[in-house]
């Protein structure tokens, strides 16, 4: 691998370590005393500061270390967990991904800004005092090897063991929380039960013990008995490379002292069990060769789990290579409704076949593909915790962030454009939404505002909610600022959701007061905007004084969706298939109640439709009985009239050249089985654009 | 607190032995005590364990010397009733466990281990 690979490795390692860096902060900051956080924080720091200094990330490498030193600090027990500390470490986190930043895109740094927390740090730290005679739980804390290693533990502890009331199974207990720990005892040793004193130990033990505590941690285990116990610390495997064979049995029990090569030598000639035949042979204890198995067997299972690891762990690959892949599998979608097509066509039965074949294959491909870009949206709402955490303590508000359905899988593309609406949503849900902690109590609510944010799959789709219980949205205020601005006609009778639905108006703001978080009418149009080019809708509820919903759908990939293919004169339209109510034929009838107007009835109720022949003005006549294709968009049933409907169709989006990119209404383009291209209709701006029109009573075209 | 009820069974030969209570270091030489009276008399003890609430390792090394003073006496030991579910697991957490029969108590031919899992829970008559 090249350097300029290497670096571009670490950068993106980089960014992962922060971000666990951040969500280990936070977490920390809940519960201060949680030891394995501290060694995450920790772990985290030490490797960017570790790989960035091999990297030549001379500056990221120094910074970090500062902030490390706290934490070891803190890993030793000299510095305890404080608010401060984490407010600084996580400025310094930020910092380092200026820093990264500043590596790869050459921007400016602000280096008084690396000075001042690093000297912050340092009067924290220099602050310490240094710990008490250290706990044999702090020595362990504080030597730790990043490694687990494994260790081969004779303890033969003294006669008289007992009589100082000490129970060596405590001892033995001890190591087992160190790590993975196998324990067998040696009670052989014992005279007969005539020859015996009852409150002497005979019994010894061997241990097989792995943990990444190091040796010190180990040995410090047994500091009160060391001067009256024979004790052998032994590292087995370091946890490094090494082959999958371990030693054999008579290799280790010679290792361990407890037969000579000779013997060994003359059981094996005897070409039985090794162990079985020791033993027969009152060479060596049963219980030593059991230690020796033990030993043996731990030993491979660490190295099988190691091997296992390195060959299934997952390997990083560009995401441009992944979005080629993607592109090449949408070819062959294309390429194989084709080979249908023809198939279909020739009735030839071994083309038939192969074309079904083929078929299953694309499906197969098609879903393996899309699978390897799907990423859980657990990524993106760990980055909301942070915002909530920094926007709380500047608005003065108390709030609770929960987050459910992490695990939630969606198209890598989608994730990444979905950060930044998703962010307004919640910084308006903070500063319109939740009220400050008195004027809750005053409501009787708890002080404590909460915002709740889940996913969850519903068919091709994800859901996305941004629930609040705070004041809920002042619908009387929403429609009066709506009429005065010209966005409701004077006595217009709106639905609930209709009301609602104003606020994404672009310029719209109901906020007295503008903040440094939302109230200047930018952005819930701007979110509106962004959620639809993701093929998506936004819903609000709210109710008064209870709090808001807001109600996001997005599809899950934005490389192939299942959509309706309708035809108007020559020309191929889809419909993306989610949107899509129903379909129904457009009568003379229909038309003759409509009294000229564009609308239809529907199981009574009156439903506005739009003639996409007129809209695209499409050369030629409809046919003498139109067809009619029903979409619901952000709770709203409106028709399109088309020609004829073809049916439901695998569409491969393509994105339109630069020429074509503004024709409103139209989001993309495919290629169908027999080479014709039908665009894809963007259904929320064909709407827009017509409602626009009749606000502003334009004639269509 | 560690009782020890010695009962002669069928015939003075064959007897019983069932310990109850905390078998620790405190109880220890009583316990050792007791097998070595019952070593002297009988031609095969019966051990019932069920009653025994804790072990500490002093009384595991006697029960495991025991074993092996009985194998050379040529008296016939055995667990009759086994060591309730908590009492094995400090058995366990002490290293005494074992998945065969201990070789290292086989004098005169025998084998048996009063740790191993393979060994027969019910005396034979």
């Amino acid at each position: 691998m090249s350097d300029h690979l290497h670096r571009a490795t670490f950068l993106e390692e980089a960014f992962e370590h922060l971000a666990a860096l951040e969500a280990s902060l936070l977490k920390l900051e809940e519960s201060p005393d949680d030891f394995e956080e501290v060694g995450r924080v920790f772990r985290a720091l030490h490797t960017i500061k570790g790989s960035g200094a091999m990297f030549g990330f001379d500056q990221v490498a120094a910074f970090t270390h500062e902030v490390e030193t706290a934490f070891d600090l803190v890993r030793s027990g000299k510095l305890t967990v404080t608010p401060l500390l984490v407010t600084l470490t996580l400025a310094a986190g930020d910092l380092i991904r200026a820093l990264l930043d500043a590596e790869s895109t050459g921007a400016a740094l602000d280096h008084a800004r690396g000075e001042r927390l690093v000297a912050e740090l340092r009067l924290l730290t220099s602050a310490t005092e240094p710990a008490e005679a250290p706990s044999s739980v702090r020595e362990n804390r504080s030597r730790t090897s990043e490694k687990p290693v494994t260790y081969r533990i004779r303890f033969t502890p003294g006669a008289e063991i007992f009589r100082s009331g000490i129970n060596p199974v405590l001892l033995l207990n001890e190591l087992r929380e160190m790590g993975e720990c196998v324990v067998v005892g040696h009670p052989c040793n014992s005279p007969l039960v005539e020859d015996m004193e009852a409150d002497l130990c005979y019994t010894s033990w061997d241990v097989i013990l792995t943990t990444s505590a190091g040796e010190d941690a180990v040995r410090g285990v047994f500091i009160f008995v060391e001067d009256e116990c024979d004790l052998v610390i032994e590292p087995i495997d370091v946890g490094g490379g090494g082959s999958l064979d371990y030693k054999r049995l008579g290799e280790i029990l010679v290792e361990r002292g407890d037969v000579t090569v000779e013997e060994v030598a003359r059981a094996l000639d005897s070409r039985s069990k090794i162990g079985e035949l020791l033993v027969e042979a009152g060479l060596v204890e049963e219980g030593k060769v059991q230690a020796a198995l033990v030993e043996q067997g731990r030993v491979q299972e660490l190295r099988r789990e190691r091997q296992g690891r390195e060959t299934a762990t997952s390997i990083r690959v560009p995401a441009e290579k992944l979005d080629e892949l993607v592109n090449l599998v949408g070819e062959q979608v294309t390429v194989q409704a084709r080979l249908s097509q023809l198939a279909a066509s020739l009735k030839i039965p071994a083309l038939t076949l192969i074309a079904e074949e083929v078929d299953r294959l694309t499906a197969d491909l098609r879903d393996t593909t899309l699978n390897i870009r799907m990423l859980p949206i657990g990524t993106t709402f760990a980055k909301f915790l942070r915002l909530v955490r920094d926007l709380s303590a500047e608005l003065g508000k108390e709030i609770d962030l929960v987050t459910e359905g992490e695990e939630t899988e969606l198209d890598k593309t989608v994730i990444e454009k979905l950060g930044d609406p998703l962010v307004h949503l919640i910084r308006n849900s903070i500063d319109h939404g939740l009220e400050s902690p008195y004027l809750r109590e005053a409501a009787g609510k708890p002080r404590r505002g909460t915002i709740r944010l889940s996913a969850k799959h519903s068919g091709d789709s994800v859901v996305i909610s941004i629930a609040d219980d705070g004041a809920g949205l002042d619908r009387e205020a929403i429609l009066a600022k709506g009429i005065e601005r010209g966005l409701v006609p004077q006595g217009a009778e709106l639905s609930e959701r209709e009301i609602f639905s104003l606020i994404f108006a672009p310029g719209f703001s109901t906020a007295k007061a503008v903040t440094n978080v939302s109230g200047r009418g930018v952005g819930m149009d701007v979110v509106k905007q962004a959620i639809e080019a993701l093929r998506g809708t936004i819903e609000i509820d709210s109710e008064r004084g209870k709090g808001a919903v807001i109600t996001v759908k997005i599809p899950l990939t934005l490389a192939i969706i299942e959509s309706l293919l309708v035809r108007i004169g020559d020309d191929r339209f889809m419909f993306p298939l989610s949107l899509v109510e129903e379909c129904n034929f457009l009568t003379q009838d229909d038309l003759d109640r409509a009294h000229g107007r564009n609308f239809v009835n529907v199981r009574d109720r009156i439903v506005p439709f739009i003639r996409l022949r007129q809209k695209f003005a499409t050369a030629g006549f409809p046919p003498p009985l139109e067809q009619i294709v029903f979409v619901n968009v952000n709770g709203s049933k409106v028709g399109f009239v088309v020609d004829y409907i073809v049916g439901q169709h695998q569409t491969v989006i393509k994105s339109l050249g630069s020429a074509y990119r503004d024709v409103e209404g139209v989001s993309g383009a495919t290629v169908l089985g027999d080479g014709t291209v039908a665009l894809i209709l963007d259904v929320p701006r064909l709407l827009q654009s017509e409602e626009k029109r009749e606000v502003n009573c334009i004639p269509a075209a | 607190m560690f009782t020890c009820t010695l009962v002669p069974a069928d015939s003075p030969a064959r007897r019983v032995l069932t310990l109850v209570g905390e078998l620790t270091v405190k109880a220890a030489n009583d316990l050792r005590l007791s097998f070595m009276e019952d070593l002297d008399r009988a031609e095969s003890v019966a051990l019932h364990l069920g009653g025994v609430t804790v072990i500490d390792v002093s009384c595991m090394q006697i029960l495991c010397a025991a074993t092996r003073s009985a194998v050379s006496r040529d008296v016939g030991l055995a667990v009759a009733t086994g060591f309730p579910a908590e009492v094995a697991r400090q058995v366990e957490e002490a290293g005494f466990s074992r998945s065969a029969n201990c070789r290292c108590s086989a004098i005169g031919g025998g084998s048996c281990c009063i740790w191993a899992s393979s060994t027969p829970l019910e005396m034979a008559a």
